[in-house]
């Protein structure tokens, strides 16, 4: 038997999907690789260090900058772009931003900080990068039309003030270093990182398309906060940036709250 | 086309104080309050003065300076508020602004260097505390949420409360301690045993205060059901907690006492912020859309000044870094304002402040392809709930006599209001609307989108209007086409077969009476033909109507069916309630959808048990037929049901604007089939 009162249901799929060819998986694999094989060994570097204790007087950095932080926005930027690319759909405006002020935070971050192999870094994030917007069978669509959040905003402009005047003592802090930290440039890392998350903030307060990008900010301010009163890193700063990624949390869920029940 | 009512005037509310001045002083109050409070933080910080002693009460003072004087200066701008709120308000309003300013003397006195008015300056954070924190034990709870006390006999608590608070507020400022700052710093004015005696006093009487406020906090819930008993329980868990943080101070090692109080301290306003956001406490959307806008452009101003000036900077000398981001902040202060305004606007109601959204969105909705015209009035009222966050929605159109609702959405509460669908220039229906909830109408900026709105969906409803007088003419049709049968059925039964059954025993007589061979013949012809012609007028009247209908009624008829249909190996039950009277076409309707579902059910399901229900609502005959056969995923090979008798079945109830529907059993064994006929019809009730 069959129901005689079915209603037709014609669903409209919101992104369309459909299977890349062979070829085109292929270069995503090849491309995917390429862009994922540095910061996953970064991170299984880091993570060790950090069980394992090695140079435990840059925990901080191993947890935020120059670390764990830093590959999950590295890496959590690719993998969603290579994901939707293997499954033929188009990848959505949050993650081709995403992706995009990653690579663009590092490159202006890189030219002002230019120690440490920095530019090199970053020509091969923007080369592998690159590469893997090209295998994409369809780019995410970067226009979004412009809505101004108003919790969002100041959580993202109070971030802008809390960070940016330490992105410039980072930088400077970089160039100026010798020895061990101008090879290594963990303060390049600190600077690259926390703009990155101020500027994720800012685009997910302007972008209703790029909301979810506020959680990057409300995550890392507080791990950062987190970590910067377990190791020492200046305890009114982090107490500071700890309460900045509490606010975020709060703000979001509460912004969200608002506009559900009403 | 639109209609607004007039409605009454939001202020006139019972009680509504207006209080322009008064408004204003709140405003300024709690601004100095979070100046205050900030300015505390700031100074501590500056000062490096964290791990001094007395440091981390500022925390909780200026947490409570943040948060309840700004909540007690928005709900002081509530539309339509009773003296009692305003009262509630302005104990929150004075704790915020007494606990900023002791957080503040005390901050200034922790880092400040040797002067002449730091005595002064601890003498007044010595007590300052008090009117901030104590009424958040006592006076909150007990006026909250209405600003009126319980009963009568809680003033006794009341008064209490406010004189304990004089007498430990006397005692502490006379209280000789010395202020441990970064310079230790003593008092004017002390008098240690006036401080202790009176600060025993207020002791013995604060203590059955605070437990008498909870207490009514407590009977207060009780008392209440729904919405206010979840805006009392938000805030009865916080005073709880807070003062159980309280009572443990000293038991918990400091500073994670002062920051558990702190955290405590913040959750009252919270608390009632929930009570405020998401159960309509005090109806003060406005007022919270102000509050809103206000507090995140100051913050967004804040920020653009300290980044402009952080990155200007590292370039330029410090005065043209101040003077480049004023001049930043200052142009992008209007810009700021209107979007961030837009953004309450849009959180709070939808998107009525962007009309083209929503006409477009609407448009591509019912350009949606696959869409039917029947869905639309839902669409429309989905639309309007969804994009303008009303109360409900619901469309209506218009018939010849009546009204009838097609589609709606939200839940109703309040007056609707009523925005009229026109299509050249004919009233083809309504929509209307609920405000809202805290809202008394629908505001002119809704009411002109709604307008819009009107206008697209108009063309749609009057197709649909058109249909709906199609299904009246067919349901007219069909009720008339049964009324004849009927009629048509009892003349030829009652006439034309009476008449034909006399003729047959006239002739039977006859060919008893004659012997004549040819004569017999004839007669013999003549008997066998008008039995012929009785045979017909039989079948022919049996087609019309189910002959056990009006022979026996439609239960027994039900009934009778049921026991002939049902077997050895197939059980058929059956439970008929007390049927009501109901119209020719209406009974055949039945008869044969349950007969046909009955016949499906017992052949073609491999069913052990078939039950037939027939009930019965102020509106409908219920029909039910369930069976536990194979289902609907009937195993292949199996004999198929017959889709012509579904496509019946589904026919026969809709051609008198009733409902059929085929589902699978719950748990996938069986089937259900339900119809639903209506027990009035347009026309015909016999």
């Amino acid at each position: 038997m069959t129901t005689t009162e079915a209603t037709q249901k014609q669903t409209i799929p919101s992104v369309r999907s459909s299977r890349p060819s062979r070829g085109r998986r292929a270069a995503l694999a090849v491309t995917g690789f390429l862009a994922c094989a540095l910061p996953t060994v970064f991170t299984i570097n880091i993570t060790r260090m950090l069980l394992t204790g090695v140079e435990s007087d840059h925990q901080f950095h191993q947890l935020t900058g120059q670390g764990l932080i830093l590959m999950a926005l590295w890496l959590g930027s690719l993998v969603p772009l290579l994901r939707a690319g293997w499954a033929g759909r188009r990848p959505s405006t949050l993650q081709g931003l995403l992706h995009l002020t990653f690579m663009a935070t590092g490159t202006v971050c890189s030219v002002f900080a230019p120690g440490g192999g920095a530019p090199i870094l970053m020509g091969i994030i923007v080369l592998t990068g690159g590469l893997v917007w090209l295998a994409l069978p369809q780019r995410p669509r970067l226009r979004s039309p412009l809505q101004l959040d108003p919790i969002a905003a100041p959580l993202a402009l109070v971030a802008a003030a809390v960070f940016t005047p330490y992105v410039i003592a980072q930088e400077r802090l970089q160039n100026a270093a010798t020895g061990y930290h101008a090879q290594n440039p963990h303060y390049f890392d600190m600077a690259w990182m926390t703009l990155a998350l101020t500027v994720l903030c800012v685009l997910g307060a302007l972008l209703p398309a790029a909301r979810g990008l506020v959680a990057w900010l409300a995550a890392g301010a507080t791990v950062t906060g987190v970590a910067g009163l377990a190791f020492g890193e200046g305890t009114t700063w982090s107490l500071i940036v700890l309460a900045l990624g509490l606010a975020t949390t709060v703000g979001v869920a509460v912004g969200d709250r608002l506009r559900r029940s009403r | 086309m639109t209609t607004v009512p007039e409605c009454a005037d939001p202020s006139a509310h019972p009680g509504a104080v207006s209080g322009g001045f008064l408004s204003w002083g709140s405003l300024a109050s709690a601004t100095v309050a979070v100046l205050a409070a900030a300015a505390a933080l700031v100074v501590v910080t500056a000062g490096d003065a964290w791990g001094m002693g007395p440091a981390p009460q500022v925390l909780v003072d200026a947490v409570v300076g943040l948060t309840y004087a700004p909540i007690g200066a928005v709900v002081l701008h509530g539309r339509s508020l009773d003296r009692g709120t305003r009262s509630l308000a302005w104990v929150l309003l004075g704790s915020g602004l007494a606990s900023a300013l002791a957080a503040f003397t005390t901050a200034v006195a922790l880092t400040a260097p040797q002067g002449p008015l730091l005595p002064h300056l601890v003498q007044l954070q010595s007590w300052l505390w008090v009117p901030g924190f104590v009424p958040l034990l006592t006076l909150v709870p007990l006026l909250y949420p209405s600003g009126l006390l319980p009963g009568t006999r809680w003033r006794l608590a009341f008064v209490a409360s406010c004189a304990g608070m004089v007498l430990l507020g006397v005692g502490a400022a006379l209280y000789p301690d010395e202020f441990p700052g970064r310079v230790p710093i003593e008092k004017p004015v002390t008098t240690l045993a006036l401080a202790q005696g009176l600060t025993l006093v207020a002791a013995i009487i604060l203590l059955p205060s605070a437990v008498a406020a909870f207490a009514g906090l407590f009977l207060r819930l009780r008392r209440s059901t729904g919405l206010r008993r979840r805006q009392v329980a938000v805030l009865l868990v916080a005073v709880g907690l807070l003062g159980l943080v309280t009572a443990l101070q000293g038991v918990v090692p400091s500073p994670a006492d002062l920051a558990a109080q702190a955290l405590a301290v913040a959750l009252v306003p919270v608390a009632i912020g929930v009570a405020v956001t998401r159960h309509r406490l005090y109806e003060l959307d406005t007022a919270l859309c102000r509050a809103l806008v206000a507090a995140s452009l100051t913050v967004c101003l804040a920020g653009v000044y300290l980044t402009t000036f952080a990155v200007v900077r590292t370039v330029a000398p410090d005065g043209i870094g101040t003077a480049l981001a004023a001049g930043v902040t200052g142009v992008l202060v209007l810009p700021l304002a209107r979007r961030l305004s837009e953004g309450v606007d849009r959180m709070f109601y939808g998107d009525r402040a962007d009309p083209y959204s929503v006409s477009t969105r609407l448009s591509s909705r019912l350009s949606r392809s696959g869409l039917d015209v029947a869905e639309i009035p839902q669409t429309v009222c989905d639309a309007v709930v969804e994009a303008l966050r009303l109360g409900s929605a619901s469309v209506l159109v218009s018939l010849e006599d009546s009204e009838r609702e097609l589609a709606a959405s939200g839940a109703s509460a309040g007056t609707a209001e009523r925005f009229a669908l026109r299509h050249r220039g004919d009233l083809v229906g309504w929509l209307a609307v609920t405000p809202r909830p805290g809202e008394v109408r629908v505001d002119p900026r809704d009411a002109e989108i709604l307008a819009v709105i009107a206008d697209q969906a108009a063309p749609a409803l009057a197709a649909l209007q058109l249909h709906e007088q199609l299904q009246r003419s067919r349901e007219s049709l069909v009720a008339a086409r049964e009324e004849e049968r009927l009629r048509l059925r009892r003349e030829l039964h009652d006439g034309l077969g009476a008449t034909l059954a006399g003729l047959r025993l006239q002739v039977e007589s006859a060919q008893a009476l004659v012997s004549d061979g040819p004569a017999v013949r004839l007669l013999d012809h003549a008997d066998s033909g008008v039995a012929q012609a009785v045979a017909e007028v039989r079948s022919i009247t049996d087609d019309l109507r189910p002959p056990a209908i009006d022979e026996l009624g439609l239960a027994r008829a039900l009934t009778l069916l049921a026991e002939r249909l049902g077997s050895d190996r197939c059980a058929v039950e059956v439970e008929i309630c007390d049927l009501p009277t109901v119209t020719p076409a209406v009974e055949v309707a039945a008869y044969r959808i349950a007969s046909e579902a009955l016949a499906n059910a017992v052949r073609h399901s491999g069913a052990g048990r078939v039950r037939l229900e027939v009930g019965r609502d102020g509106t409908s005959l219920h029909i039910r037929v369930t069976d536990d056969g194979a289902g609907l995923r009937r195993p292949s090979g199996a004999a198929s049901g017959s889709g012509i008798g579904l496509a019946s079945m589904q026919e026969r109830a809709e051609e008198i604007g009733g409902s059929f529907e085929l589902t699978e059993a719950p748990g996938g064994r069986g089937t259900v089939v339900r119809a639903a006929l209506p027990l009035t019809t347009t026309r015909g009730a016999r």
